[in-house]
């Protein structure tokens, strides 16, 4: 074939020349003749010299190649083996079977065995990161709509906290500003009772002096009741001398009027002036006992007046102390009412500063609702999008899970292997429960592994516990189910490859899911069944 | 007829013979005849009667009156044991 090749080429070129070379030579011909009018011997000349140019390109380039036309028809068949073969892989390769393009590549020649199988190979690497990258933005979307959410909630935690804040800072406000009213109200009253003070102080004082003349006027009261004592003492003793002088008049009269009776006719003139005097001697003791007894009642009375104006005294000096000590009391009072009025002043100050900072801090917070609210929002749509990234990433791994790769995350992959250990069971569809059970153990991602016959019948199933209920009956879902109806069975027949759903609602559990379906064959490579995996959307990242 | 000086003493009256006084003296607490047996109390000098008509007591009176006494007399509605100033009864007799 090496000869051959080297020497077709050689073949056309002489031919062309001389083909080149008759064609120059019959236009030669022909425009001499038509430029005489008629042929002339040359055109005559010319078409006999081409049509032997002709015959000596014959001999000369295709006689040599006869032995190489019969090498021809060899190589044509070992193309025809090649170009199926080169379909094959191409086919494979088309499928996204890079497994199996691998596989066929390998019955090729090897420059075309190693550049496919690098470019198999490349590609599966290419869809491998795709798969991980996929995977890894779908985690990064799931964490990011986790923090999102929680961010979500606690900016409207936050938002709630700020509306508290916000009244209670409006609550406060109103209080400050009710607070810096009655302390208004406080310290205008307070002024006035200080002007009060200052009244009750002067007249206080005023009293606090009238009960000091007062007492005076007692004193002096007093001083002249003891004046009066005194003099009635004299008048007592005035009065024991009249009455001693009364006596001894009586007593004198007395005697007079016993010798006055012993004169007999003589004496009785005497005797009458003896009785007139006894008489007057007794209504002079009368008179003094009436003047004595007025004496009495006069003296009780300045002693009682004395008792009184000792008591009035008392009495005055203990209201004067009252009064001084309530002169004192209102001096306290009216400093305590000074210094309440300057306080209630401060605080009235104060508390309209806080009034004001409370309006500060009740806009600001006002603004920072708005800020937070505006922040929920957009964590809402951080929210959406980040789940939006996440069914992006979930496409693009179906996508990718379009491939066949060799390798634990190709979901085509795993599925052709447990499809390919079905097939080694063939006939015995009761020992493929363990079987089913390994897959969901190994491969936490999948929420129900089963097998249906040709006939459409799910002989095998298991279903994942983590998704599924313990106890629920499986195969009351699948009973009524007819495989042969559902397109990924029809897939699988009508292509004989591994084929990969859109999402759909699972019968099992009402979640979104995707069903990985691959042919079973027997031994001698007849379908036999079709394995499924259920993938639940959910847990698609464990793949 | 007699005379007789009436006076008063523990709330009764009392009369003495005119010829028996020969003064009527001050003492601390009242008054005093004084007589030549010496001093008769008295809380007062009522008179110096002339007409009394003084009577021998009587036989009642005469055997429970203390001392010893000369007669009874009515003086103004009132009676008058009339006693010797030898025979003074306690209530008269000077301390």
């Amino acid at each position: 074939m090496a000869r051959a090749s080297d020497t077709l080429p050689k073949s056309p070129i002489v031919g062309l020349l001389l083909m080149v070379a008759f064609g120059v030579i019959a236009t030669t011909g022909l425009a001499i003749g038509m430029a005489h009018g008629t042929p002339s011997w040359v055109a005559y000349l010319v078409l006999p010299i081409g049509a032997a140019l002709l015959v000596l390109y014959v001999v000369f380039a295709f006689l040599p190649h006869v032995g190489q036309v019969r090498t021809l028809g060899e190589m044509a068949a070992a193309a025809t083996t090649l170009e199926q073969q080169l379909g094959q892989a191409t086919s494979d390769l088309q499928a996204g079977d890079l497994v199996a393009t691998l596989a066929h590549a390998q019955e090729l020649p090897p420059r075309l065995a190693t550049p496919l199988a690098n470019a198999a190979r490349a590609l599966g690497a290419l869809v491998q990161q795709i798969q991980n990258s996929s995977i890894e933005v779908a985690a990064s979307g799931s964490t990011v709509n986790a923090t999102a959410s929680e961010l979500a909630s606690g900016s409207s935690q936050q938002a709630a906290g700020v509306v508290e804040i916000t009244a209670t800072m409006e609550e406060l406000a109103r209080t400050a500003a009710q607070i810096a009213a009655n302390a208004a109200s406080q310290a205008e009253l307070a002024a006035q009772s200080e002007q009060s003070g200052d009244t009750g102080a002067a007249a206080v004082e005023e009293a606090l002096h009238g009960v000091e003349e007062v007492q005076k006027r007692i004193n002096g009261i007093a001083d002249r009741a003891d004046t009066l004592g005194a003099r009635s003492k004299e008048i007592y003793r005035v009065l024991e001398l009249i009455t001693e002088i009364a006596q001894e008049t009586h007593l004198l009269s007395l005697n007079a009027t016993i010798e006055a009776a012993a004169a007999g006719e003589h004496g009785r003139r005497f005797s009458v002036v003896a009785d007139e005097v006894r008489h007057l001697a007794q209504r002079s003791q009368e008179s003094v006992a009436s003047v004595r007894s007025l004496l009495d009642e006069f003296a009780g009375s300045i002693r009682a007046t004395v008792v009184a104006t000792e008591e009035g005294s008392k009495e005055a000096a203990l209201v004067l102390e009252r009064a001084r000590s309530a002169a004192a009391a209102i001096a306290e009072l009216r400093g305590a009412l000074t210094h309440t009025a300057r306080a209630a002043r401060e605080i009235s100050l104060a508390t309209q500063q806080q009034r004001t900072a409370s309006d500060q801090v009740v806009l600001t917070l006002k603004e920072v609702s708005q800020v937070i609210q505006r922040m929920a929002q957009g964590l809402k749509h951080f929210s959406v999008t980040s789940e939006r990234l996440h069914q992006l990433a979930l496409s693009i791994q179906l996508l990718t899970q379009s491939f066949r790769l060799d390798s634990p995350r190709s979901l085509k992959n795993l599925g052709e292997r447990c499809a390919g250990e079905v097939g080694l069971r063939s006939g015995h569809w009761e020992s493929l429960g363990p079987q089913m059970e390994e897959v969901v153990r190994q491969s936490p991602f999948v929420e129900l592994a089963f097998v249906a016959d040709m006939n459409g019948n799910i002989v095998a199933s298991s279903a994942n516990p983590e998704w599924v209920a313990e106890g629920t009956d499986t195969s009351a879902v699948t009973a009524g189910l007819n495989a042969k109806e559902r397109p990924w069975f029809q897939a699988v027949v009508r292509d004989g490859r591994t084929v990969i759903t859109p999402l759909y609602e699972s019968l099992l559990t009402g979640q979104r899911c995707f069903t990985v379906a691959s042919p079973a064959r027997d031994a001698r490579g007849v379908l036999i069944g079709v394995m499924g995996i259920d993938v639940n959307a959910r847990s698609w990242t464990k793949i | 007829m007699q005379l007789l000086v009436v006076l008063t003493r523990g709330g009764g009256r009392w009369g003495l013979a005119r010829d028996a006084v020969r003064e009527v003296v001050r003492q601390a607490d009242g008054l005093a005849v004084a007589t030549e047996e010496g001093l008769v109390r008295a809380d007062a000098v009522l008179d110096v009667a002339a007409h009394l008509n003084v009577r021998p007591p009587g036989a009642v009176v005469a055997r429970f009156w203390p001392g010893h006494c000369l007669g009874v007399a009515i003086h103004d509605g009132a009676p008058v044991v009339v006693v010797s100033p030898a025979a003074l009864p306690p209530v008269l007799q000077a301390e």
